[in-house]
């Protein structure tokens, strides 16, 4: 199914969600990616007819999303929100929903229980959703969203809280029903995650439409951006003396008070490569390693300098 | 609709929310029981259906009712929003009309449940001492007056259901309207009490003798507020179309309205 956005903006009073975004979504899996805040949630909330966009349109098969109910037969929701209502089960949780599908009993509880089962949730489907992990939680969303077997699949960060076992169980179930022809739409803050499930792309900051296209683009991008990382270990002076040697190092910041060093490097690979066995050599006791632009935010930055 | 309704039902009555209403429904039971262990102390004879139509007046039309339709009835769909469960509702192939339709029936059933088994237990202690003819003789009063607080309740539920669409702090305003609005206009001798749910309530109740009411502020003002009395059919299009319009209005801001999800 084809899905048509055309110069959509959504404003709240004096706040903007999203900023004239144009694209259109084919059959596969696309990837939307942005920081936390840069209107994933509120185009995804357009997108399935939560929000009334303040201006242009949203068009399933040519028909607009806004109160239009009839189109949901067709579209499956996980929304971001870890809510339910907490007194059902999980399979009653997918049943009832099923029923409000319009199916019949048998119809609904055949559908709950093969959702359940796509997920890895049967074991644990006769226990409430209250008493259930953020991981579980995550899985009986998703199956509510593909029981009715949809044409088109909205997700909202759908691995965020799923251990390792569960984020591979999702990926290979959205590359599946992408492979299948169905729409399929998840949003991401992590660049890695979407990276596994699709080359397709909407990169989203601030609410606008950065970029659209292959991931890999994104990633040169990023690669050839200059990274930050931060060490913090009592050695700062022998590991300083180690790295300005090697011409990667564009810049070497001090910060003694809290024994802090911070390097920019154009090839983080080979920085990460060479590090253990710098630290291991020199006797270097780190406290902590982390990279304060490793998130996406500073490309988006980047980009939009 | 069936469906939703019944949902909407199992989920009502497993929540707190409904326990506590329950809890609260039986106030009036405590009442009745004060009276009767005070009636057997002081070996006076207790006017068993006298009292009960004025606890229906006093308690249970003016301020049970009222207050416990303020209390479910806001969170038609304010619940759901605050809950951040309507998503799930929204993005199934059902009209809003029904969501709202089937959640404001359900409402309206759990608060005439709670009612109903309050009155009930109440009328079965004031008459349980006159023996089972004196249980049998008003038990139609018992049923009168269920059914005019259970049609009160399809017109209190909506319009508070209506208020919890339409802005934030439902219950506040929902509790302003109920004993501000209700419980003193009402009793205003102007036309303006036309305004009220509970003045065609009222006229709709088996009649009590009104000098011998013993509180509550719509009783007292009651004593000096004189006019004439409205016909049964009157009341009943009366109440009707205010179910009707409040309903209407709920469903119209489901289709107007967005609802922003709070960030959790």
């Amino acid at each position: 199914m084809k899905i048509e956005v055309d110069k959509l903006s959504k404003w709240y009073g004096q706040v903007i969600g999203v900023n004239n975004c144009t694209f259109t979504l084919k059959p596969g899996v696309t990837g939307f990616l942005g920081p936390n805040g840069a209107g994933k949630t509120t185009i995804l909330r357009l997108l399935t007819g939560q929000l009334k966009p303040s201006k242009g349109s949203v068009t399933i098969e040519g028909e607009p999303v806004w109160n239009n109910h009839r189109l949901f037969r067709a579209i499956g929701y996980c929304p971001e929100h870890d809510a339910f209502w907490q007194y059902l089960t999980g399979w009653d949780f997918v049943y009832s929903l099923m029923r409000m599908h319009g199916y019949s009993k048998g119809e609904s509880a055949a559908r709950a229980e093969r959702a359940i089962g796509t997920v890895d949730m049967m074991s644990d489907r006769s226990k409430r959703i209250g008493s259930y992990s953020k991981g579980m939680r995550q899985r009986i969303k998703l199956a509510q969203a593909i029981a009715h077997d949809p044409q088109v699949l909205f997700l909202d960060e759908p691995l965020n809280g799923m251990d390792p076992v569960g984020r591979r169980m999702a990926i290979d179930l959205i590359k599946q029903m992408g492979g299948e022809g169905r729409t399929v739409v998840v949003s991401s803050h992590i660049l890695h995650e979407v990276e596994e499930m699709t080359d397709t792309i909407l990169l989203l900051n601030h609410g606008r439409l950065l970029a659209e296209g292959n991931i890999y683009e994104i990633r040169r991008l990023i690669d050839t951006h200059p990274l930050q990382v931060t060490v913090q270990c009592e050695e700062i002076d022998v590991l300083m003396s180690k790295l300005v040697a090697y011409d990667d190092v564009q810049s070497v910041q001090f910060d003694r008070q809290r024994n802090r060093l911070t390097v920019e490097t154009i090839r983080p690979d080979e920085f990460f490569d060479r590090l253990p066995d710098i630290v291991l050599e020199n006797k270097i006791h780190v406290e902590s390693l982390w990279s304060p632009d490793e998130n996406l935010e500073a490309v988006f930055d980047y980009l939009v300098r | 609709m069936r469906f939703l309704f019944l949902f909407f039902i199992r989920n009502a009555v497993r929540s707190r929310r409904v326990v506590w209403m329950t809890v609260l429904g039986l106030v009036p039971v405590a009442i009745a029981v004060v009276r009767v262990l005070a009636a057997n102390l002081l070996g006076t004879n207790v006017d068993a259906s006298g009292f009960f139509l004025r606890l229906t007046s006093s308690l249970y039309l003016h301020i049970l009712l009222p207050l416990l339709s303020a209390l479910i009835g806001t969170g038609i769909v304010a619940e759901e929003v605050e809950d951040r469960t309507l998503p799930y509702l929204l993005s199934r192939p059902i009209p809003k009309r029904r969501i709202v339709v089937s959640k404001s029936l359900s409402a309206c059933l759990i608060v005439c449940m709670i009612i109903f088994l309050s009155l009930v237990v109440s009328y079965t202690l004031l008459t349980a001492g006159g023996g089972i003819r004196s249980y049998l003789s008003n038990l139609g009063s018992l049923f009168h007056i269920t059914a005019v607080l259970c049609l009160g309740s399809l017109v209190y539920v909506p319009f508070f259901g209506m208020l919890g669409a339409a802005i934030k702090r439902p219950v506040l305003v929902g509790l302003l309207f109920a004993f501000g609005w209700e419980n003193i206009v009402a009793n205003f001798p102007s036309k303006i009490r036309l305004f009220t749910v509970v003045y065609y309530l009222k006229e709709l109740l088996p009649q009590t003798d009104t000098t011998t009411m013993g509180g509550g502020i719509g009783d007292i003002l009651d004593y000096f507020a004189s006019g004439a009395a409205l016909s049964p059919v009157v009341a009943v299009a009366a109440l009707s179309a205010m179910f009707v319009v409040f309903s209407g209005i709920t469903v119209s801001f489901l289709y107007l309205k967005e609802y922003r999800m709070e960030q959790g």
